[in-house]
C-alpha cells in the first residue's frame, strides 16, 4: 500500500543521546531523548555529519533505541557517543514484521538480534506466546541477553564454540520448538540475521510447513530502491506477489523488505 | 482504448510510450527484467564508462520534501561488464524482453569512439550518451563520432537542464546525426542541514530529480520540440499520468520515469500507465501523435 506523502519523515532529524548500554565488547545501545513512531524490523538511517550514514534496525521507538555493533567507520564513530551527543537520523524506512498467530519463535543471529527485544515486547504486548533463539560464533558476540532475561520469555542460547548456552547452531533448539508447537499454522518465525542463516531457517520451517517473517540485511547505498545496491534473489520458497512480477530475482531490500513473508 | 503504440523509428516500435530511465536499476540484469515485467517498453541502463567507477560514500541520496537530490557518482561496471548485463539481460527477460538503450558517458570524443565500438558489442536497440559539457562545437563533434560508430543502432543525445539554449543544442545534434534526444538530465543542486551545519550529500553537492524537476524538464521539452523534427525521449519528474501527458504535449514522443519508482515502486509502470488512459479517454484522444506537441498547435 502506498504510504502518504510526507514531507518530514524523510529528511534527517536531531536526536540526542539520553542515556547509552553496553551490551557486550563491541556493542551498546544508545537510548534517545527523542521517540519516533516505528514498526519493529524498520530501518533507520543515522547520519554523522562530514562522516558518512549507515542503516540500522529501530531496536525501541518510545524513546527511540539502536543497538550498535562496532564494525566500521560511522558505526565506530557512534560507539565515542555520550549522553547529550547528537546525531542525524532519517526514517523509519521499510517493511517491518507483522505479529501473527498464538506463538513466535525468535531468531536472532549475531547482531540480528537487534530488532527482536522491540519485537518482543511489542508481541508480548499482543498476548503471543515468544520464545528466542540466540545465536552466535561466542558468547563475547551475543547482546542482548541480560534484555532478554528480565522480559517473559523462554530464551534459548546457542553458541558455536560452546561458550555458553547449548553449542552448536540456533536451527537446533529452534527444531526442537517447532516439533512441540500444537499448531505449525497458528505460529510464526521471526528470524534476523546473515542471508546464510536465514536461508537456512527458511528451508527448515519449510518442512515443518510454519510462517515465516525473515529480514534481510544489504549493503545499502541510497536507501530509496532506486540504485538497486541492496537487491537480493529471495529463496525459492518465497511466493513471488503478482503486483510485483520480476521481484523474486531482484528483491530490494530496503523497498520491498526489509522483511519478507512466507507462509 | 486508446493507441498506445509508440513508434520512434523504422526500427524502434515500443508497446508503449513508458520507458525506464538511465540510473534507476540499470546496473543489474535482473533488476532491468524486474522494469521489463513491470510494464516498461524500453530500458536504460546506467551511464558507463570506459573502466569501472566505484560510486561515492553515503549518504548519497535524499528526500529532501519537493523531489530528490543523487550523487552516486556514475557507479558503474565498466563498458565490458556492461555488454555482458545487457546480454544477460536479454536471456533472463526471455518472453518479457523490451528494447534496452544504452546510455555511455566519457569525457572526450575519442573515449566515446572506444565506447561506442565496446557497446555496439552488445548490440542494443539504441545508444543513448551523456554529453561533458554542451558547447555547440563539441556536441556536433561528439555526436558525429558516435554517429559513425554506431553503425546501423539509432543514437540519442541526452541534455540537461543546465545546458543553455537547449533548442539550438539539439538542433546541432540532429544535423550531426542523432536519431533522438533525450531530455533532460537533472540539475545540479545542495541540500544543507542548518542544524549540521553541513551540507547533506557526502559530495557535497548532487543532481535534483522528482516533482521539483518536472516545470523544468517541459520548458526544455518544449523548447527542444520547436527546433528539431527528430523524436524527443522527454523525461524529469514524471510520476503520475498526467505528468506524462504533459510532457507528450511539450513535445515528448517516449517518457523516461526515475525517480516515480521512488514514490510509487516498480507499480509506477502501470500505475501511470493507467492514469493516462484515463486522461487520454476522458478527453477523447485516440492516438499518442494527437497529443505530441499539442501546445504548439
Amino acid at each position: 500500500m502506498e504510504k502518504p506523502f510526507s514531507m518530514e519523515e524523510k529528511k534527517s532529524r536531531v536526536f540526542t543521546v539520553d542515556k547509552v548500554r553496553i551490551e557486550n565488547d563491541t556493542t551498546h545501545s544508545l537510548i534517545m531523548k527523542e521517540p519516533m513512531a516505528s514498526e519493529p524490523g524498520q530501518f533507520i538511517l543515522i547520519w554523522i555529519p562530514g562522516l558518512g550514514e549507515k542503516p540500522f534496525s529501530v531496536a525501541g521507538s518510545n524513546p527511540l533505541m539502536i543497538t550498535i555493533a562496532d564494525v566500521g567507520k560511522v558505526s565506530g564513530q557512534i560507539d565515542r557517543y555520550q549522553p547529550g551527543d547528537r546525531l542525524w537520523i532519517r526514517g523509519p524506512f521499510g517493511q517491518g514484521y507483522q505479529p501473527y498467530g498464538k506463538d513466535a519463535l525468535l531468531v536472532g543471529g549475531g547482531y540480528g538480534a537487534s530488532p527482536l527485544l522491540y519485537l518482543a515486547e511489542t508481541l508480548i504486548k499482543k498476548g503471543i506466546n515468544v520464545h528466542v533463539f540466540l545465536g552466535a560464533r561466542s558468547a563475547n558476540l551475543l547482546i542482548l541477553v541480560d534484555e532478554f532475561e528480565k522480559i517473559p520469555v523462554k530464551l534459548h542460547i546457542t553458541t558455536n564454540d560452546g561458550t555458553r548456552g547449548i553449542q552448536g547452531f540456533v536451527t537446533v533448539p529452534l527444531e526442537e520448538t517447532i516439533q512441540q508447537l500444537s499448531d505449525v499454522q497458528d505460529a510464526c518465525v521471526y528470524a534476523c540475521g546473515p542471508k546464510k542463516m536465514l536461508y537456512g531457517i527458511d528451508a527448515l520451517c519449510e518442512r515443518y510447513g510454519i510462517p515465516r517473517q525473515l529480514s534481510w540485511e544489504a549493503i545499502m547505498r541510497c536507501g530509496m530502491g532506486l540504485c538497486g545496491n541492496c537487491k537480493i534473489e529471495m529463496p525459492d520458497t518465497w511466493e513471488e506477489p503478482v503486483n510485483k512480477p520480476g521481484s523474486k530475482k531482484a528483491w530490494l531490500v530496503c523497498k520491498d523488505g526489509p522483511t519478507s513473508f512466507t507462509k | 482504448m486508446p493507441d498506445f503504440s509508440c513508434r520512434l523509428s523504422d526500427q524502434i516500435h515500443l508497446k508503449t510510450p513508458i520507458i525506464l530511465a538511465s540510473g534507476i536499476s540499470g546496473n543489474s540484469d535482473s533488476l532491468l527484467v524486474r522494469a521489463a515485467k513491470s510494464g516498461a517498453a524500453a530500458v536504460t541502463t546506467k551511464s558507463c564508462t570506459l573502466k569501472y567507477r566505484p560510486g561515492t560514500d553515503n549518504p548519497a541520496s535524499s528526500d529532501w520534501g519537493c523531489g530528490l537530490i543523487t550523487n552516486l557518482g556514475l557507479t558503474n561496471p565498466g563498458v565490458d561488464s556492461m555488454v555482458y548485463l545487457i546480454n544477460a539481460y536479454r536471456q533472463k527477460a526471455a518472453e518479457s524482453v523490451v528494447p534496452v538503450i544504452a546510455n555511455i558517458y566519457a569525457d572526450n570524443p575519442d573515449e566515446f569512439v572506444e565506447l561506442t565500438t565496446k557497446i555496439k558489442l552488445a548490440q542494443p536497440d539504441i545508444i543513448e550518451f551523456v554529453l561533458p559539457e554542451y558547447d555547440p562545437g563539441l556536441v556536433a563533434e561528439i555526436t558525429a563520432a558516435v554517429r559513425v560508430n554506431a553503425g546501423l543502432i539509432p543514437i540519442s543525445v541526452k541534455l540537461s537542464a543546465i545546458c543553455s539554449h537547449i533548442g539550438k543544442v539539439a538542433r546541432k545534434a540532429q544535423d550531426a546525426g542523432a536519431d533522438f534526444i533525450t531530455a533532460v538530465n537533472p540539475v545540479p543542486g545542495m541540500v544543507i542541514d542548518a542544524y549540521a551545519a553541513k551540507p547533506f550529500l557526502s559530495q557535497g553537492s548532487g543532481w535534483i530529480s522528482g516533482p521539483s524537476l518536472k516545470p523544468i524538464a517541459l520548458k526544455c521539452i518544449s523548447d527542444i520540440y520547436k527546433e528539431v523534427s527528430i523524436p524527443i525521449i522527454g523525461m524529469g519528474g514524471v510520476s503520475s499520468g498526467l505528468d506524462m501527458a504533459e510532457m507528450i504535449l511539450a513535445g515528448a514522443s517516449a517518457v523516461g520515469i526515475g525517480s516515480a519508482l521512488y514514490y510509487r515502486g516498480y507499480e509506477a509502470f502501470t500505475k501511470i500507465l493507467v492514469e493516462f488512459e484515463e486522461f487520454m479517454n476522458s478527453e477523447g484522444y485516440n492516438n499518442l501523435s494527437e497529443i505530441c506537441g499539442k501546445i504548439w498547435r
